[in-house]
């Protein structure tokens, strides 16, 4: 069964420039509902940037962005830090725990400022990425793949429209990594829609496309799958 | 899930949890001390103050101003004794002394004479330096410059010539004052009522008003009510001193108080400001999850509560004993802890730590994720 792809990202002609430097001259783009969209490029290509934006944590100097059909770009950072909470889930490389709290409490911080804290439901999100028995644990006694999927955890929480991930498996080793993507595998197959920026080819051929970023601009858009499995 | 994150801030960071704090500790401390002195102490400066002598005078409103056989004559005027005890056991004052004065004859000279009861005299007047003792059986205390001149010594004997009596006594003690009294025979006020005819009056009231609660001046205008045909006149230059010392000690001890809040105002800055530069990652991570500014402000800010409210209970504590060394050491006398001064010092702990937190606040809020939480 097929069903007609529905954008939840649109960008029209974004552009991001600090200072005289331009990171990004013109990005239009559509990224879909269910999808898992893997943007690909060399250092300083502007991907981080790109995903910066889309995930609210910065505003684009020119263009338009439309997340889940709301125009988000003349937002007031106040509003972006709201509808960033509301819509969006984000990994990063670096984890970014936060340190004296444990993995179950980093993940019920999520919930703390979206809406109310519910241990029960933090301890299963936990248990879902495999970390039952990590509860209680700081970051800096865990591994780093451990501390990553209780990032993703965190990230999945506030079930949120869209999960972007900015290298998430850019520090683990090949183990980790796999678990990790195995995660990321399970999320694509209950219809979250992913978006995901890596250096990787090998993680680039995942997913169900590919965006090539080089200084700036889109130089290929890989569509291996134009329609989402329902 | 808020008190949870702030206690496990507070607690991961002992050592810039136990910097702040006794930053704010120092300043309470200070605050704490002075306060309780200030109330305490007022009272005992006043009476240390009180050394310099009465600050007070009754008089009697006029001398007797008459014309006789057509001539104008003055003669001092007098204060009833009796009228003049209604005084005794006010609060405000702490010490009083009944004066005669009078001129009697002492071989063929003219002398001075100060009728008082000694042991008030020599309580208003604690500098009083007197050889031998005091005098009893109707004996005298003469003035340095009175020994001088008639060659007297203790225990020898002068003979005084009032109007109408004569009183053979003996120098039981000699005076040295640096005022009047040098030149003066001092006599019981009784003797000396006997002596000058004046049987039940007094010249003056020497007093030493205790101006923790009162005014001197206020003071005067009430005993003037008390004790009819009087004035009261106010010795400036004592009165004006122990004012102007007492608003110096006071004006020094904030000073200092002050001094000490800015130090660690600034200490608490430079404390906040490194845990704010420090923090810069977690700041972004909590930002990038959905916090807010307010939230992030609300957490620092309740971190700040935390460590003046904790600095303000210490200071308050070792304060009050800063207060008990001072009081005792000092002025010879224990402190109590005015209740005014628990939360006026977690008061002034809380509010110096909230303006020394509101840079490192302000910075703290301005953290932007994206940059704060680039991959490296």
């Amino acid at each position: 069964m097929k069903t007609t792809r529905e954008a939840i990202v649109e960008l029209k002609d974004i552009r991001k420039s600090y200072g005289e430097v331009q990171i990004l001259k013109g990005i239009t783009l559509d990224l879909y509902k269910g999808e898992w969209t893997n943007i690909m490029g060399p250092s300083g290509s502007g991907k981080t940037t790109l995903l910066n934006i889309m995930s609210c944590l910065d505003k684009a100097t020119e263009g338009s962005l439309k997340i889940n059909g709301v125009e988000i770009s003349g937002m007031s950072k106040q509003q972006l830090a709201h509808f960033r909470r509301e819509t969006v889930g984000l990994i990063f490389q670096q984890y970014h725990l936060v340190p004296y709290l444990t993995a179950l409490e980093n993940v019920m911080l999520a919930q703390h400022y979206h809406s109310v804290v519910d241990e029960e439901e933090a301890a299963e999100a936990l248990k879902k990425v495999g970390l039952g028995h990590r509860l209680n644990n700081i970051p800096g006694r865990m591994s780093g793949g451990e501390q990553q999927r209780v990032a993703i955890a965190r990230a999945l929480i506030n079930k949120p429209e869209i999960l972007l991930a900015d290298e998430p498996t850019g520090n683990l080793d090949q183990a980790n990594s796999e678990l990790i993507l195995d995660i990321f595998r399970n999320l694509r197959q209950e219809g979250h829609s992913i978006i995901m920026v890596t250096h990787s080819t090998e993680i680039g051929t995942l997913g169900d496309r590919l965006i090539q970023l080089q200084d700036g601009k889109i130089t290929s858009q890989d569509n291996r799958q134009t329609t989402a499995a329902s | 899930m808020f008190w949870r994150i702030l206690r496990k801030s507070l607690t991961t960071r002992k050592n810039h949890f136990a910097v702040a704090v006794i930053a704010v500790t120092m300043g309470a401390l200070l605050v704490a001390a002075t306060c309780t002195i200030s109330l305490n102490i007022k009272d005992k400066i006043s009476r240390e103050l009180r050394a310099y002598g009465p600050n007070l005078s009754i008089l009697p409103i006029t001398d007797a101003i008459g014309r006789e056989n057509g001539a104008v004559f003055a003669s001092k005027g007098y204060l009833m004794q009796q009228d003049a005890n209604s005084i005794i056991g006010d609060p405000d004052i702490l010490h009083m002394s009944l004066v005669l004065e009078g001129s009697i004859n002492v071989n063929n000279q003219m002398v001075s004479v100060k009728g008082v009861k000694f042991e008030d005299a020599k309580q208003i007047h604690p500098w009083w330096k007197l050889t031998g003792g005091i005098p009893e059986n109707n004996n005298v205390v003469i003035g340095q410059e009175i020994a001088k001149k008639f060659n007297l010594s203790l225990n020898q004997p002068i003979v005084l010539s009032g109007n109408k009596t004569t009183l053979d006594a003996k120098v039981a003690g000699i005076i040295e004052t640096g005022g009047d009294e040098d030149s003066q025979i001092l006599l019981d006020l009784d003797t000396a009522q006997n002596l000058l005819g004046a049987i039940g009056k007094v010249s003056r009231i020497d007093i030493s008003v205790l101006s923790t609660n009162v005014a001197v001046e206020n003071k005067g205008l009430e005993l003037e009510k008390k004790v009819p045909g009087s004035r009261a006149k106010v010795v400036q230059q004592v009165a004006h001193a122990e004012k102007q010392l007492l608003g110096k000690i006071q004006a020094l001890m904030y000073f200092v108080t002050l001094g000490v809040l800015v130090v660690s105002l600034l200490s608490i800055a430079g404390t906040m400001t490194t845990t704010v530069l420090q923090r810069r990652k977690e700041i972004g991570t909590m930002k990038a999850i959905g916090a807010s500014n307010k939230e992030i402000a609300k957490l620092f800010l309740a971190e700040a509560t935390v460590f003046g409210v904790i600095g303000g209970l210490l200071g308050l504590l070792l304060g009050y004993g800063l207060a008990q060394v001072i009081g005792i050491t000092v002025f010879s006398t224990s402190v109590v802890l005015p209740i005014i001064v628990v939360p006026l010092t977690i008061g002034c702990a809380c509010i110096v730590t909230w303006i020394a937190s509101s840079k490192p606040v302000l910075q703290a809020v301005s953290v932007e994720p994206a940059i704060t939480l680039r991959g490296e």
